[in-house]
């Protein structure tokens, strides 16, 4: 397993560690696979989650990402990004897929309860807690792309290349959307909050 | 708002579901890393295929004359060779031809006949008269 560190030297080392563990795997491997999986699951699953709303949906989907992976790990050809910008383009289309087939709108008080076990493991107070739901809530009002960028620079810190080559857009493009969905983000918070304090629960986009 | 998305992070996958995902995708058959050797397999056999379905669409539509004289197009119609008829047509003329010269010949002799049997005919007509002519005359 390896741990988040910032340093870049460090951050080197454990990326030429992952390019061993993929050579690995593509020869079929499964431990080597395994620590793969051990690492992203949680960055795909919470990708996927923050996305669909829904847990169980969320893990069948993040399950289908990972034995996708797993099967075509062949394909995977490097080119200067880490492992998972290639398993997130893999979530990116296994969400759109689902949206697609499935045709589901998402019933937002339908999901209180799997947000509020959620926020039970939150290390917060009730009032930080009611904040994150709403904030996971509102998130999913956004347009797919705002979302994607706004999980991947804020939720999993990943830097401005990183995303671009996932979405397949330039830093500049990418830059302009996270200014775009953080101001939207920002401006639909307020306005839910002013709502609440009118006593609506409601959520419009 | 940049450090309440950051809070996000708490958001795990069930242990439960972590271990049984695992185990299930490592047991799945993985598929194997194509050699260069499948990949020219895959190649014939994709070439092969479209090969036999153009030739077929070809020869269904006609093909070139020589398939279309031969057995083995499809599309040939015995009946309608110009080849053929042209061989039919000469042969017809000559059977013409020859059945006309077997009547021919064989209308003149049944002419001949005929008009030998008219002459003896004449022949002895004229006898009778002359007979009846000189019974006459010597009555008389």
């Amino acid at each position: 397993m390896w741990h988040e560190i910032d340093s870049p030297v460090i951050r080197s080392i454990m990326l030429e560690e992952e390019k061993k563990h993929i050579q690995r795997a593509k020869g079929g491997n499964k431990e080597a696979f395994g620590l793969l999986y051990d690492h992203y699951l949680p960055k795909i699953y919470r990708f996927i989650f923050l996305k669909v709303a829904n847990r169980a949906e969320a893990e069948d989907l993040a399950h289908e990402v990972f034995l996708n992976a797993w099967q075509s790990i062949y394909r995977y050809k490097d080119e200067g990004f880490p492992f998972s910008s290639w398993l997130y383009q893999i979530a990116k289309n296994g969400v759109i897929d689902f949206y697609r087939t499935s045709k589901k709108n998402i019933q937002l008080e339908a999901v209180n309860e799997e947000l509020v076990k959620i926020n039970a493991n939150y290390p917060e107070n009730l009032e930080t807690a009611l904040a994150l739901e709403k904030l996971q809530k509102i998130i999913r009002l956004l347009k797919p792309e705002y979302q994607d960028v706004l999980i991947m620079r804020f939720v999993e810190d990943m830097s401005h290349e990183e995303i671009a080559a996932i979405l397949n857009k330039s830093e500049g493009a990418v830059r302009l959307i996270q200014h775009r969905a953080l101001k939207e983000l920002k401006s639909l918070y307020e306005k839910n909050s002013q709502l609440n304090d009118y006593g609506t629960t409601t959520l419009e986009a | 708002m940049e450090q309440l998305l950051s809070r996000l992070k708490a958001i795990e996958p069930n242990k439960e579901y972590r271990e049984r995902s695992r185990v299930l995708i490592l047991n799945s058959q993985q598929i194997s890393y194509p050699t260069f050797f499948n990949r020219i397999l895959d190649t014939i056999q994709y070439g092969a295929a479209y090969s036999l379905a153009i030739i077929f669409i070809f020869l269904l539509v006609g093909g070139l004359s020589m398939f279309s004289r031969g057995i083995y197009s499809p599309a040939v119609i015995s009946n309608l060779d110009p080849q053929t008829l042209k061989e039919e047509s000469e042969n017809f003329d000559i059977q013409i031809q020859l059945s006309q010269a077997e009547y021919y010949e064989n209308s003149a002799k049944t002419i001949e006949i005929a008009l030998n049997a008219t002459s003896d005919e004449i022949k002895t007509n004229n006898d009778k008269e002359r007979l009846d002519e000189l019974l006459k005359e010597l009555t008389l």
